[in-house]
């Protein structure tokens, strides 16, 4: 499989390769898909969500009598193949050299070129990359994989402001801390159209940081508290916005509530 | 015996045959929304009825253009199905899920229905290691780490398949500082940190500050919870309940009903 068709123009997992790596999972061959694959799921949840979402899906299925593989056994047959032809080509290579050698001590005045003079470039050692990327912190979205960035819809009809974030889509209405706090406003999705009031309940007083995000996932607010509401009262635009209540230790919660257009 | 050159040749020649063939996938795929609460178990018929006739009538000629010979036929066939199980859920607005959600802290399983409960663990705990797999070099490390801030303890093979290299000194140390003992409730997490930043360092020869490697796991702990839940979500995993399901997984910790 081509790995062009492995990634797609933002960098993400291919359906097809969401699909490859499901089978992967199932047949225990994680190590054998195509590294860039293997590092990108490693760093983006995204990508992993897709997967585990199908991989759910087949958990209990018999893949056993499946076999072969289009990807995974075929690459064998293609490995075997290719080493062979290497093979073939580096014996071509030394009885080349060792011709241009018998030529060069038998024949030295003769007007024909001679390869050994040449200086021989050494194949190109792939090394594979042993450096781990720094890790990723989900707490922070700018560390998905940069995307290309795509054109937008003109901002007057609004239509772009409605585009959903993949990233925050995930993360909305989890609750990563049981207890921790509890969410009372605004509901998830909420239409709103006047000010925003935020608010939660936590047992124990917190301190904590509330960021206001567009569906671009630009911080527009951001405010630190040791109450339990806070109330924004600056006109947005119609869209999509995303709010996130952390501490300084972690994330807490994950919010989404929309402008209607007026 | 089917294998999927076979069912690539169904699906290109026979379609029909192939979607006969594969109704045990379609059923299974139909289950998991059921079991989720998608679907009430009285309408489990009526969607695989559905299935049936959207692959015939159009989804089939769609995937015979679209399947590409590198990955399974029923893992693409599951995927189509599932599409198609969200279809029929918007068309008829069905699902209740946050009753159905799961929860390994409080199941409605009863109290002695201690093979339910095991089956149950087990399903989770290899959902667990499906996304632990996904962290490919990370998965080891995210492991032991997370066994460590959950109190479960370490071995020395844990250490020794991170850092091969490591001193015997130094993973003594480790082990004495990081697994739990009777005075683990008094170590603070910041003390956890620092042995194992130093430790890690000097493997990696790299300079990371204790916080740094602090918010990396909490990062990699948020994860998993979300992958866990699922997307849509089908269960309730926090902190607390991902501890437990580590517990079970790690300890071989028995579910202690009503505790």
């Amino acid at each position: 499989m081509k790995n062009d068709k492995l990634l797609n123009p933002k960098g993400h997992l291919t359906d097809e390769a969401v699909y490859l790596y499901t089978d992967a999972l199932k047949l225990e061959k994680t190590s054998e898909l195509p590294g860039e694959v293997r590092d990108h799921v490693q760093e983006c949840l995204q990508c992993k969500v897709a997967i585990q979402e199908i991989y759910d899906l087949v958990r209990d299925q018999d893949y056993d009598s499946l076999r072969p593989h289009p990807y995974f056994d075929q690459k064998k047959i293609h490995t075997k193949r290719s080493r062979s032809i290497i093979t073939r080509l580096a014996a071509a290579i030394v009885i080349g050299v060792g011709l241009a050698f018998l030529a060069y001590f038998y024949f030295p005045y003769s007007d024909m070129p001679v390869a050994i003079d040449e200086p021989i470039e050494e194949p190109t050692e792939i090394i594979p990359d042993e450096v781990e990327p720094a890790p990723p912190d989900i707490t922070e979205p700018e560390d998905i994989p940069a995307a290309p960035q795509e054109p937008r819809i003109p901002a007057d009809l609004f239509a772009a402001n409605f585009e959903q974030s993949p990233f925050y889509e995930i993360l909305v209405d989890q609750q990563f801390r049981s207890h921790a706090i509890r969410v009372e406003t605004p509901e998830i999705a909420e239409e709103i159209t006047d000010d925003i009031f935020f608010s939660w309940k936590s047992r124990v007083p917190i301190t904590v940081h509330l960021q206001l995000l567009d569906n671009t996932e630009n911080v527009i607010w951001s405010t630190t508290t040791d109450e339990q509401s806070v109330t924004f009262s600056s006109d947005l635009e119609p869209g999509i916005y995303y709010w996130r209540l952390e501490t300084d230790e972690e994330l807490l919660y994950v919010g989404k509530f929309i402008i209607p257009i007026r | 015996m089917r294998n999927n050159d076979f069912d690539i040749h169904l699906l290109l020649k026979d379609p029909n045959t192939l979607i006969e063939e594969h109704q045990k996938t379609i059923a299974c795929v139909v289950n998991k929304f059921v079991y989720t609460g998608l679907f009430s178990y009285h309408d489990r018929d009526e969607v695989i009825q559905y299935v049936n006739e959207r692959l015939l009538t159009e989804k089939i000629t769609k995937m015979q253009k679209q399947y590409k010979p590198q990955y399974y036929v029923v893992t693409y066939l599951s995927k189509i199905v599932y599409n198609l199980c969200l279809e029929y859920s918007r068309k008829h607005r069905t699902g209740n899920r946050e009753d159905t959600t799961v929860d390994i802290s409080q199941t409605d399983i009863p109290d002695n229905d201690d093979f339910s409960r095991h089956i149950m663990i087990q399903e989770e705990s290899r959902r667990l290691d499906s996304i632990l797999k996904m962290y490919y070099k990370h998965h080891k490390r995210i492991e032991v780490f997370l066994k460590i801030f959950f109190g479960i303890g370490i071995t020395h093979d844990d250490l020794l398949q991170l850092y091969p290299e490591a001193d015997e000194k130094e993973i003594s140390v480790v082990l004495q500082k990081c697994n739990p003992t009777s005075d683990i409730d008094h170590k603070t997490d910041k003390e956890l940190y620092e042995t194992l930043t130093q430790f890690i360092n000097k493997y990696e020869k790299k300079h990371n500050s204790s916080d740094a490697l602090r918010k990396w796991v909490h990062a990699k702990m948020t994860e998993i919870i979300v992958l866990l839940n699922g997307n849509p979500k089908t269960a309730n995993y926090d902190k607390e309940t991902l501890k437990i399901l580590f517990q079970f997984k790690y300890e071989n910790l028995h579910f202690k009903a009503s505790e």
